[in-house]
């Protein structure tokens, strides 16, 4: 495939592309007046590239390899907006990058200019990526949730097991002193004392099984909640900054 | 604190209701005198005269066993009639005919009205 395409490729006559807008923090700036794309419209935006990439590898129209080297770099453009210009939406973009040069080498324009990195006292420091900082929010939720489910959970165990028990021990022991008493103020004296640890048993061990159910509700919603935002930021990478376009190789 | 105690009463009435429910009145006379007839049917005693009962309450095995915790009482709707007393010894009441005539006995247990025994005060000749 690649000796069909690398020939067909000498055959074309060679227009000169416009030349590829380097994705300077500058220029970023610029065009950051406008509103980030979103996650899925950088998604589309990639797809297009790769159905114009298909068609050429189909057909041979060079126009198809110019149209897609447009959208690749309007989708770097999108993606240093979204993700900014840490070192991890860096390296995402690297191979996108890199398709774009092919896409160069093989109509025969030059190399674009990769996307710079700013220099630490020249650029301000990038903005949180927005999607980054809702997951990241949402994890610190989930964090919360957990936390919060393991010391309701504990609570709850802890008064069930060192109070509302022992009550219960306690009024067990006082109705069977009341039981062998003769006379009735002694018996009465006891059923008291045991009507008391009865209510004591009875309060703790609600109070204590509501904050250990709810405590474990609390840790289950936590792990979703977090389970979620991770596989979130997993899936992102069709567009995230660790692993731009990794699912959508161009072929050639 | 309002709401608390709210949950302690909520608590106790749940404690409450966790008991057995009612059967019967085991009654025993330990005493008194021998021109009576006290059973859970009918009480039949003479004007100034005196029984000492023994009573307890049974519950029904169907429906759980009480845990001894529940509290009996033995009322005389009329006492102008008959009075019952508490007595010395554990589980004992002392009914007294006070002058001829009709009343009744409520039976509660835990507050709750479980039974009437009909009770009569005869003149003495």
């Amino acid at each position: 495939m690649k000796q069909t395409t690398t020939s067909m490729m000498l055959a074309v006559a060679m227009a000169v592309a416009p030349v590829a807008t380097a994705v300077t923090p500058a220029v970023a700036a610029a065009s950051e007046q406008a509103a980030p794309p979103s996650k899925e419209a950088l998604d589309q935006i990639y797809t297009d590239a790769q159905l114009h990439v298909e068609r050429y590898n189909g057909n041979g129209d060079v126009e198809q390899l110019r149209a897609a080297r447009q959208l690749l770099d309007q989708w770097l453009r999108g993606h240093a907006q979204l993700y900014g210009y840490g070192e991890q939406a860096v390296q995402a973009r690297a191979p996108v990058q890199q398709q774009v040069a092919a896409i160069d080498e093989k109509v025969g324009e030059p190399a674009a200019t990769p996307v710079a990195t700013p220099a630490p006292t020249a650029a301000p420091a990038p903005a949180p990526s927005p999607v980054n900082a809702e997951i990241a929010a949402r994890q610190r939720r989930g964090d919360q949730m957990f936390t919060g489910g393991l010391v309701l959970g504990a609570v709850g165990l802890a008064t069930v097991l060192f109070v509302g028990l022992p009550a219960l021990g306690l009024r067990n022991t006082a109705l069977d002193n009341a039981q062998v008493q003769e006379f009735r103020a002694d018996e009465e004296r006891y059923l008291r004392r045991a009507r008391r640890r009865h209510t004591t048993m009875i309060v703790t061990m609600a109070i204590g099984g509501a904050f250990t159910l709810g405590g474990i509700t609390l840790v289950s919603a936590g792990a979703a909640t977090k389970n979620a935002a991770d596989r979130e930021l997993a899936l992102s990478p069709a567009v995230g900054p660790t692993f731009a376009g990794g699912s959508l190789r161009l072929r050639f | 604190m309002s709401t608390l105690r709210k949950l302690i009463v909520l608590a106790s009435l749940a404690a409450a209701s966790c008991g057995g429910a009612y059967d019967r009145l085991e009654l025993f006379v330990i005493g008194g005198d021998r021109r009576t007839e006290v059973s859970t049917e009918r009480i039949r005693i003479g004007e100034g005269g005196v029984v000492v009962i023994e009573a307890r309450a049974e519950s029904d095995a169907d429906h759980g066993e009480y845990n001894g915790l529940e509290e009996l009482e033995l009322r005389m709707s009329d006492s102008r009639v008959a009075r019952v007393r508490k007595g010395v010894l554990k589980d004992s009441w002392v009914i007294n005919g006070a002058e001829p005539g009709d009343t009744v006995m409520q039976i509660r247990v835990d507050g709750q009205l479980e039974q009437v025994v009909p009770v009569r005060v005869e003149r003495q000749p």
